[in-house]
């Protein structure tokens, strides 16, 4: 237990372990992280590392405690050299991929995350925390995300099965594709989706799609900007299904469902209560 | 041969259409629509052609006619085969003011964008005439270079607005830079027509007069022709058709640049014959251009300018083994 | 830069402009077919000041013969002269018959008749001269303005056009010409003018002209007349003008200029 904390950055045993493109990545007691992503950075201080983390970009608004922490520009290579960082922790959803070669050229530990499912969020956390010396605690939290993704998706079964999209972005109308941690969001919440497999992770799709009769749900990002413009597409011919009701659209709070981080699995609860509450 | 040819091309554009009618979709099938025409199907299908295809297909042929009348005037106007409607930079200045809007305005703003694109395009214009003015008009070689300014200003200020655009935003601002039709509506429609209809006028009155302008100055001079007054004209007709495609669609190109040459090859040269006929013909493939868009890897969509750009390769192979 | 300059051109009668390069006779001629704008000084034509005209009028009544043209995109002969109606048709109006013939009669004219379907770059350089000629003929002037005409004809072509000129002031047409060609000038013109540095060196008949020394003058070159058998004078230049030349005689001029 106690060879777990790491009080004293001593340069520890060296092995590697490959991240989640497939790099390989020192593992070490690192005691200045830098995180590169609001998920990344929610994941951090899930595992409890929330204490090494010296940077974090200003996009990083939870838990409350990582607003405090000093600002950085994620695609600025200078501003990370500048801070010495012994770890820095990426994301493939949103970081510049030739940052962070970049960064790894000139020496510095960085870890890709590549969440696209459930699955890969909680081999994250246990990466994250391998990485950061806070194996046990990412244990428990792998634990306890794991049950909760069980129980919404076993009150996901109760409840009959749907076809549905998850709309990034209504016009132009951009989709999220099978791949993504969206797709997984949809289908462990009972859904099946209907967005185009071989055109990209977040295709823009022919907007009438919305007429496909097989369409019952839309899942989208509860945020201002989506929202003008569903009522901006709410007034077009094309949207027929969705002002009778026959599509309904279902609103998951943005900073929940667009982040491939913990609080995902908010999202899957949300997600599961909202077609409980309007089968 | 004339007479024969032109109802080919109507032909064309009517298959096109109905093409883009009945084709561009699971949700209405060719036997649907027949069902539906005849009384039998189910009005759905109606609802579907009437108010979501034909106002696609409705921007798509006006936009695909604006683009080859503008192309075939500036090809006339500036002596120039490769002239298209985006070498004056009209275009670089409609799709930079749209960009903007996508990349700055709040999102109920958003509805603004056709206008604020005009805006843009009007400037650009302006920017182009005074740069290029001279006593007998603007002049072909100045305007040439004036729309390469203005073009690379364009450039610049929209790849700086894609870097500083908050990601969900760019996907939108993105489909500017490649054009799209999926935003039709009737009332865009409308609005498009009179940037459509009016430049189109100007150019068949002064179709004889870009012929002889042809053929050099002096002796389009001798015979009659206003210059100043007819390259003016000419210029801001070619702006409005360039602007409002931009406005309405985004930027999709080729369209302007290879359709005259097409028609060209068929109706001849002069100016007077070309307008209408390229205007038909471009509206037929920018149609043909979406329908293939959206099929291709449906249900997701191309963008239109990939598509028409598509075209231009064998045009240009085409033109390359002419010349040798 | 031309200053100064008044000339009077009846129905019939053939003026020449002559004078070295750069005498300003190219711009002359487009100062009277109105393409270029004076600044001082006035222009009538049939009586009316130039100013009064619209561009579409003057392009009706005066011809406009230019030594080049441009070809951007291929034109046949026929296309080429048809233009020459286009003063006559306005934008919306379509060639009629009364067009039809008064095309095919500027072909006559000048014999391109065969050649009206042949596209215009595979023209030699006569024919591309005669094709501008049959088009300022097409919209049937009262005015015709050549700028070097003769200049890439053949010897038999310059006959050719000498004749067609010649009848065409016999029908009442008036011709200013700009050439190179002072026996050109001599042979066609009822007045001859002299330009030089844009101003007016002399003006008068052939024989005025033969008779004063303003021609080597102007040139710097001195001259000796000779006649053919008929009777009509032949200029020729021996040499650089080191010593003014003698006065020259000239048998009485030929009628029927």
């Amino acid at each position: 237990m106690l060879s777990v904390l790491c009080l004293a950055c001593s340069p520890g045993p060296t092995s590697d372990v490959l991240d989640q493109v497939g790099n390989p990545v020192a593992v070490g007691s690192p005691c200045r992280v830098i995180t590169l992503a609001p998920d990344v950075t929610e994941l951090a201080f899930a595992v409890g590392a929330g204490d090494l983390v010296i940077a974090a970009p200003a996009t990083a608004d939870h838990p409350p405690a990582a607003r405090a922490l000093p600002h950085l520009n994620p695609g600025d290579v200078e501003a990370v050299l500048a801070r010495s960082p012994d770890l820095v922790l990426a994301t493939t959803a949103g970081n510049d991929p030739r940052v962070i070669d970049r960064l790894r050229q000139l020496g510095i530990v960085v870890c890709t995350l590549d969440v696209t499912s459930f699955a890969k969020l909680t081999e994250a956390t246990a990466l994250v925390g391998a990485l950061t010396g806070r194996r046990d605690q990412a244990n428990v939290v792998v634990f306890q995300l794991s049950e909760r993704i069980d129980a919404a998706r076993r009150r996901a079964t109760l409840l009959a099965s749907r076809h549905a999209l998850y709309v990034v972005w209504w016009e132009p109308f951009i989709v999220a594709a099978p791949g993504t941690f969206h797709d997984d969001l949809l289908r462990t919440a009972g859904l099946e989706n209907l967005a185009p497999a071989a055109a990209g992770r977040y295709p823009r799709v022919d907007p009438e799609l919305l007429l496909d009769p097989r369409l019952d749900v839309i899942v989208a990002p509860d945020e201002p900007d989506v929202r003008a413009t569903y009522d901006a597409v709410c007034t077009r011919p094309v949207a027929g299904r969705l002002r009778a009701g026959t599509t309904r659209v279902l609103w998951i709070p943005a900073d929940l469902a667009n982040r491939p981080g913990p609080r995902l699995v908010d999202a899957l609860e949300a997600l599961v209560s909202a077609r409980e509450a309007s089968p | 041969m004339t007479r024969w040819a032109d109802s080919l091309l109507a032909a064309s554009a009517v298959a096109a259409i109905i093409a883009g009618l009945v084709l561009a979709g699971p949700a209405v099938t060719p036997g649907g629509a027949f069902a539906w025409l005849t009384g039998n199907g189910d009005s759905q299908v109606g609802t579907i052609l009437l108010q979501v295809r034909l106002p696609r297909l409705a921007l798509a042929f006006a936009v695909g006619a604006a683009l080859a009348m503008a192309g075939a005037a500036l090809q006339a106007l500036l002596a120039n085969p490769l002239a298209d409607p985006f070498l004056l930079g009209i275009s670089g200045g409609g799709a930079a003011a749209a960009t903007a809007a996508f990349a700055l305005l709040p999102a109920a703003a958003l509805a603004l964008v056709p206008a604020l694109a005009m805006g843009g395009a009007a400037m650009a214009t302006a920017l182009v005439w005074w740069m290029a003015r001279g006593p007998l008009g603007p002049s072909p070689t100045r305007m040439i270079l004036a729309g390469v300014a203005v073009n690379a200003a364009a450039s610049a200020v929209i790849l700086t607005l894609l870097a500083i655009a908050p990601s969900p935003r760019l996907p939108g601002a993105l489909a500017i830079t490649m054009g799209s039709f999926a935003a039709a509506s009737l009332p865009a429609v409308g609005w498009l027509l009179p940037y459509l209809l009016v430049p189109a006028v100007l150019l068949l009155h002064h179709g004889r007069d870009l012929g002889l302008l042809a053929v050099g100055e002096e002796s389009a001079a001798a015979l009659g022709v206003e210059i100043a007054a007819v390259r003016r004209r000419v210029f801001l007709a070619a702006a409005a058709l360039a602007g409002g495609a931009v406005a309405f669609a985004g930027v999709i190109g080729f369209i302007g640049l290879v359709t005259p040459h097409l028609c060209r090859l068929v109706w001849g040269h002069q100016p007077r014959r070309l307008i209408l006929r390229v205007a038909v013909a471009g509206g037929a493939l920018t149609v043909l251009g979406d329908l293939v868009a959206r099929r291709v890897l449906a249900p997701a969509e191309l963008p239109v300018g990939v598509v028409t750009a598509l075209l231009g390769v064998p045009f240009f192979v085409a033109l390359l083994r002419r010349s040798s | 830069m031309v200053d100064g300059v008044t000339l009077d051109v009846a129905a019939g009668r053939c003026l020449a402009v002559v004078g070295p390069n750069g005498a300003g006779k190219s711009t002359l001629l487009r100062l009277l077919a109105g393409i270029l704008p004076a600044r001082a000084g006035t222009i009538d034509l049939l009586g009316r000041s130039l100013r009064t005209w619209r561009r579409r009028d003057v392009a009706r009544v005066v011809g406009f013969v230019p030594q080049l043209f441009s070809l951007t995109f291929p034109l046949t002969v026929r296309e080429l002269v048809d233009q020459g109606r286009a003063p006559h048709l306005g934008p919306w109006r379509p060639p009629a018959e009364p067009d039809r013939a008064a095309v095919a009669r500027a072909l006559e004219r000048v014999h391109l008749v065969e050649q009206s379907a042949t596209g215009m770059q595979n023209l030699s350089g006569g024919e591309r001269q005669r094709a501008l000629l049959a088009r300022a003929l097409a919209s049937e002037p009262r005015l015709l303005l050549l700028d070097e005409p003769a200049t890439a004809l053949d010897v038999r072509h310059q006959l050719d056009l000498v004749a067609v000129l010649r009848e065409l002031l016999a029908d009442g047409v008036g011709v200013v010409l700009v050439v190179h060609d002072w026996n050109l000038a001599l042979r066609l013109a009822d007045e001859v003018l002299v330009l030089d540095h844009g101003v007016v060196r002399a003006s008068g008949s052939p024989a005025e002209i033969l008779r004063s020394t303003v021609l080597s003058d102007v040139f710097g070159v001195s001259l000796e007349v000779l006649h053919t058998a008929d009777g009509t004078p032949i200029v020729v230049p021996v040499g650089r003008a080191n010593d003014a030349s003698p006065a020259l005689s000239l048998p009485p001029r030929q009628p029927g200029c």
